[in-house]
């Protein structure tokens, strides 16, 4: 990732951190922030940052100011804060994000006198909250919370200070540098899908099978408080979009049991997208539940207090994460905290997150029902699968992007969009933004697939993108919405279009949909591909299972 | 305590253990700026849990000018 750091003090001592893994732009000189942030052609903006942090020192920031003026800090905050309002707007292609103020006392008022430091950080919290919810590429970066989870005192470093304009000592940078990982990460939509648990000594404290309900450590005072505290985090997770599974070893009955009658049980069965509450190995089940909500393993974290568990699941399957059970068990909400933030991060719930759970709930009872239904065939028709498809409107914009932002397998180009993109491709009149949404008997599934086709001729056109979640995958769906928007192109007097293929190492569902048609390949260099589609003769190339609807 | 110092200022100054010594000289390493001269400063008093005057920091010059604001406690 190109990242530019900004400040109003010395950041060079992180720049050399970060510049170990990323691409990382420093202003030289820390007073010209402002005209490096907002000028379009300053070193900053020119070096084409994907990311640009804005780290403002409070007590910098207001120096010079009565401690006792509220109405002149509030001026120069107003002052700042328009700044980066202005540039906010005018970076579309960049994620800007810019630090909470910590405002340390400097000067020596009467016990009588007005805190302005107080006020002041809270108004500009308040400012960026407003800009966070203003703008899609607007975030914050909670500094205030390092230093108060850090400690202030030992989180500046005086002599750093006075002698060479850095603000922050060695462990304060790595605590910045860490978090500065995760918000890229987070921007660059790495994240992990699905936590898997285990039950005894993990959920709960004690063993369900020998304690008995009454017997485990779950609930509202004392000790058990630390196990609710930690469900309590991780139901939050799920609400976030994360995907919760259990994988342990167990008499079902037993454990089923503690969840349906446990007064202080915080998660519920209908929480997770998968049990798998057996004897078997865990290494077996983890694979099985990949297979079946048709994700990467590398999509995986699990967490398990044995180290027996965790070590036979690491060697066997290595892209699974596997974070260090804690020793002492009292650190587990902190523990779980910091899984959240590492490996699940993510910018903005969505309500297809938060309908996610049921819906991969019910793509496993699908493929349940597959076992039993006979031929494919026949399981497809009776899905009463219904498709609806239109052009994406601004209504669709964060789902939109979204989804390229998340979907590798079935990808003809794996080209990432931001929602501020996807604003432009919509209204561009050189654009079809075309989406469309899943429905059968068993539920709603949402908008799933999305094709950007772009004009490059009066009877020419080009497909940019063409994707399908992995949650309707190995349904034909993608068969018929190609159809759809072939004849949909011909029917506006586009004859040809060039399809787009790169291969990555992720996209083979996409690559073996392009080549087990008989289309003509035009080119190829290295991964990327072009094919030619005849938009006149294209014609259907299997039977029609779902209903389509096109709507206006 | 002198294998503790020079394993602190290669990590800081990111040269290979071998190539740092007492006598290595702030001219002779290309990273060992003014910058560097901080971080070197900051990591010596975390790493051996000292104070290094900020009067002193213009002082420092070769690796050896940090050994003595290391007490001998600190072996």
């Amino acid at each position: 990732m190109r990242l530019a750091l900004l400040a109003n003090v010395n950041v060079n001592s992180l720049a050399r951190r970060l510049r170990r893994t990323h691409d990382v732009h420093v202003a030289a000189g820390f007073g010209s922030w402002v005209q490096e942030l907002v000028c379009p052609d300053s070193p900053t903006r020119q070096f084409g940052p994907d990311v640009i942090i804005l780290l403002l020192d409070g007590s910098v920031l207001l120096r010079g100011i009565d401690p006792c003026d509220w109405e002149s800090a509030q001026r120069e905050l107003d002052e700042t804060l328009g700044w980066i309002e202005s540039s906010a707007s005018a970076l579309d292609k960049c994620a800007l994000c810019v630090s909470t103020l910590d405002v340390e006392q400097t000067r020596i008022t009467s016990l009588k006198s007005e805190r302005i430091e107080r006020k002041a950080e809270h108004h500009w919290l308040d400012a960026l909250s407003r800009l966070s919810n203003q703008f899609p590429n607007f975030f914050q970066f909670d500094l205030k919370q390092m230093i108060e989870n850090h400690g202030r005192r030992s989180f500046y470093d005086r002599k750093l200070w006075y002698a060479g304009g850095l603000r922050f000592g060695a462990e304060a940078e790595q605590v910045i540098a860490r978090e500065i990982e995760r918000l890229l990460a987070c921007i660059a939509g790495t994240r992990k899908k699905c936590l898997i648990l285990d039950l005894d000594n993990t959920l709960w404290g004690g063993v369900v099978g020998e304690d008995g309900i009454d017997g485990i450590q779950l609930g509202d005072s004392g000790a058990a408080q630390r196990y609710k505290d930690f469900q309590q985090k991780i139901k939050d997770m799920q609400r976030t979009g994360v995907m919760l599974a259990v994988v342990s070893k167990n008499n079902w009955a037993d454990a089923i049991e503690a969840f349906e009658k446990h007064p202080h049980m915080v998660l519920k069965p209908n929480d997770f997208v998968a049990m798998k509450i057996e004897w078997r190995s865990k290494v077996q089940c983890i694979a099985e539940i990949a297979d079946s909500l048709n994700v990467g393993l590398d999509s995986f974290v699990f967490v398990d207090d044995s180290a027996v568990e965790r070590e036979s699941v690491r060697s066997a399957l290595p892209e699974v994460v596997i974070p260090e059970f804690p020793v002492d068990t009292s650190l587990l909400p902190d523990f779980i905290g910091e899984i959240a933030r590492d490996h699940f991060m993510i910018r903005k719930t969505t309500e297809e997150d938060l309908k996610k759970t049921r819906l991969y709930r019910e793509e496993a009872q699908r493929a349940a029902s597959a076992k039993f239904a006979g031929s494919l065939e026949d399981f497809l028709c009776s899905l009463q699968t219904e498709i609806r498809i239109w052009r994406a409107t601004d209504n669709d914009t964060a789902r939109a992007a979204q989804l390229t932002q998340k979907t590798n397998q079935f990808n003809f180009t794996t080209r990432r969009y931001s929602e501020e993109d996807m604003k432009q491709l919509i209204a561009s009149p050189e654009h079809f933004v075309f989406i469309a949404s899943v429905s059968d008997r068993f539920g709603d599934s949402g908008k799933t697939l999305l094709s950007i086709i772009k004009v490059t001729g009066r009877h020419q056109a080009h497909l940019d993108t063409f994707l399908m979640s992995c949650r309707v995958m190995g349904r034909h769906i993608e068969d018929q919405v190609f159809d759809h928007i072939c004849n949909d192109l011909h029917s506006l007097g586009y004859r040809q279009m060039a399809v787009e293929l790169m291969r990555t190492k992720k996209n083979a569902p996409a690559v073996e949909f392009v080549s087990r048609l008989d289309w003509q390949k035009e080119r190829e260099e290295g991964d990327r591909s072009i094919w030619s589609v005849d938009l006149s003769s294209s014609k259907i190339r299997c039977p029609p299972y779902a209903r389509l609807l096109s709507l206006p | 305590m002198e294998e503790r110092l020079l394993a602190i200022v290669s990590e800081v100054l990111e040269l290979p253990r071998d190539q740092v010594c007492l006598d290595l000289h702030a001219d002779q390493v290309e990273n060992w700026d003014s910058l560097c001269q901080l971080n070197l400063v900051s990591a010596v008093e975390h790493g051996f849990g000292v104070t290094i005057p900020i009067e002193e920091i213009d002082s420092i010059a070769v690796v050896r000018d940090f050994v003595r604001f290391i007490p001998k406690e600190a072996l």
